[in-house]
């Protein structure tokens, strides 16, 4: 017989190694790939259920918004639809990604209390569940990218593989805003109303709809914006940009400061969510 | 070998009401400096558990009883490892499944084969493991067609006998049961018995908090007293419960005395 797993939990233990007891939390949460990705496919199945599009009801939405805009601002910004169109749906789509990680990271452990009251499992299940979910949805959108990069296909064959690791780094700060904001927002129900409101003023004033350069000498709204530039280390490789070397070093610190402060919170404050929930 | 130790375990819960909770309030504490932040300092908390110290080995069929309110539940998630205790140390050797009568199962909104998916991975099988188990868990539950269904629909009886037929198919060493147990009509509790006294068998340990006195009687060799989160009364289950039925007959006799 294997030997029983052992649980054991020492309110002294954890006020000594707090950050100790996170980690092991964050790496077993990841372990359990299994469940948390049975988890986050039946959140989009049940989601969608009895409707005949199903998550591709997503894909429509944003692929009309696309398309509208993209004649109608193409037009007001004298670009031409060749060169706005791909930047213009990369960019929403992975503006999708990110308001969605940044809404429903809020969310993450409250909307979860059922299943944490009930079952014992590494919190981080669910922030992991989440991610899943947030790049299920980003597949079915990733259509649009692929229907308007057939444009110019020599391009986006040439970034793929660049974009797909700003991807990876959208998703790991993704899991830093989700440990960071679901962990307060469990204390303070006030952040996911007001995340709802940040995150859409963000989205007019984070260039997605339009350049960082038509900015003129206020440029510095765009560079100072951090999801600017999680969106230009994806958008750019794939629209034939040259390559984003400040917006890759910009992202990269992001990373850092943003998983550093998401697991000192989260070690400070893991053992309490439950009690809060 | 399995086994369960609490030395000195202490839970409570702290209470928010509409003032502590919102952003707002600690914001404004913050800019108008002590008076009200003094007062926040001094948040209520509801102790619901306190300096319980308990051994259980191998094989026991502990009964956790006591009024309503007196800490079994809490005990019990405790002892599952939901609440990390905020004093003290829990060590739990042993698989642990834990049946807990919050209702609407593990995802409301799933069907109840998504929910004996979900639990079976909770509880550590793997997803062949649970797809090779879904028939024989889906017919001890005997909810037929109703495992289509969303399980917010579920009746509490129906639900637990989901939770209760996914959890004792892991093979527990550890299983943890709330009261609401008895939820479950009769054909089914005489199931879940047989299915519990089996597993009894085996000399796992159990943990049942129920008011059953007759469900409890048959299960369970040893009794656990809670009181307003103490730890009161512990020792043979016959022993302990003529001491609180006693206790409860001089409460009653008292009332009687009130009354006309």
């Amino acid at each position: 017989m294997a030997s029983s797993p052992v649980l054991d939990l020492s309110a002294s233990e954890q006020a000594r190694a707090p950050l100790a007891a996170a980690v092991r939390d964050v790496v077993g949460g990841a372990r359990e790939v299994q469940l948390w990705g049975t988890m986050g496919w039946l959140d989009i199945r049940q989601r969608y259920s009895r409707s005949v599009m199903g998550p591709f009801w997503v894909t429509l939405t944003l692929a009309a918004f696309v398309a509208g805009l993209g004649v109608t601002y193409g037009a007001l910004f004298r670009i031409p639809l060749a060169e706005y169109l791909p930047y213009l749906t990369v960019g929403m789509v992975v503006w999708t990604l990110i308001s969605t990680l940044l809404i429903d990271g809020c969310n993450v452990f409250i909307a979860a209390t059922v299943a944490i009251k009930q079952m014992p499992a590494p919190l981080t299940v669910h922030v992991y569940r989440l991610i899943w979910r947030g790049l299920i949805i980003f597949g079915h959108n990733a259509i649009i990218i692929a229907a308007v990069l057939l444009l110019q296909p020599a391009n986006a064959l040439m970034g793929l593989l660049p974009s797909l690791l700003g991807l990876l780094v959208v998703c790991l700060n993704g899991i830093g805003f989700a440990l960071t904001l679901g962990t307060l927002a469990a204390r303070f129900r006030d952040i996911p109303p007001l995340m709802t409101n940040v995150v859409q003023m963000m989205f007019f004033i984070t260039p997605v709809l339009w350049t960082a350069d038509t900015l003129g000498d206020r440029k510095w709204i765009a560079l100072a914006n951090p999801f600017f530039h999680l969106i230009e280390i994806v958008r750019a490789p794939l629209i034939g940009a040259p390559f984003p070397a400040l917006s890759w070093s910009f992202a990269l610190g992001l990373t850092a400061v943003n998983l550093l402060v998401a697991l000192l919170l989260y070690a400070r404050f893991r053992w309490r969510v439950p009690y809060w929930l | 070998m399995t086994s369960i130790a609490l030395e000195d375990v202490g839970v409570s819960f702290p209470i928010y009401g509409g003032s502590a909770r919102s952003l707002r309030n600690r914001l404004v504490s913050s800019a108008t400096g002590g008076r009200i932040g003094s007062d926040q300092r001094a948040r209520t908390c509801v102790e619901a558990l306190a300096g319980i110290t308990l051994k259980v080995e191998h094989g026991e069929r502990v009964a956790l009883i006591g009024h309503n309110g007196a800490g079994k539940t809490t005990l019990l998630r405790v002892l599952a490892g939901i609440y990390p205790p905020l004093a003290g140390r829990i060590r739990i050797e042993g698989r642990i499944a834990p049946i807990f009568d919050i209702g609407l199962g593990m995802d409301p909104d799933a069907t109840g084969y998504d929910n004996i998916r979900i639990r079976g991975l909770y509880l550590g099988l793997s997803r062949r493991e649970v797809e090779s188990r879904i028939d024989d868990i889906a017919e001890f539950t005997e909810l037929g067609s109703f495992l289509d269904m969303p399980m917010r629909t579920y009746s509490a009886g129906m639900q637990t006998r989901l939770a209760f037929a996914v959890s004792t198919s892991v093979e527990p060493e550890i299983l943890l049961l709330d009261e609401g147990i008895g939820a479950g009509d009769a054909s089914f509790m005489r199931r879940a018995n047989q299915r519990l006294r089996s597993f009894v068998e085996r000399s796992g340990i159990l943990v049942l908090a129920s008011h059953d006195d007759g469900l409890l009687a048959g299960l369970c060799g040893r009794a656990i007293r809670l009181e307003h989160g103490r730890m009161v009364d512990d020792g043979p289950f016959a022993e302990v419960m003529e001491r609180y039925r006693a206790l409860r007959d001089a409460a009653a006799l008292a009332d009687g005395d009130v009354g006309p």
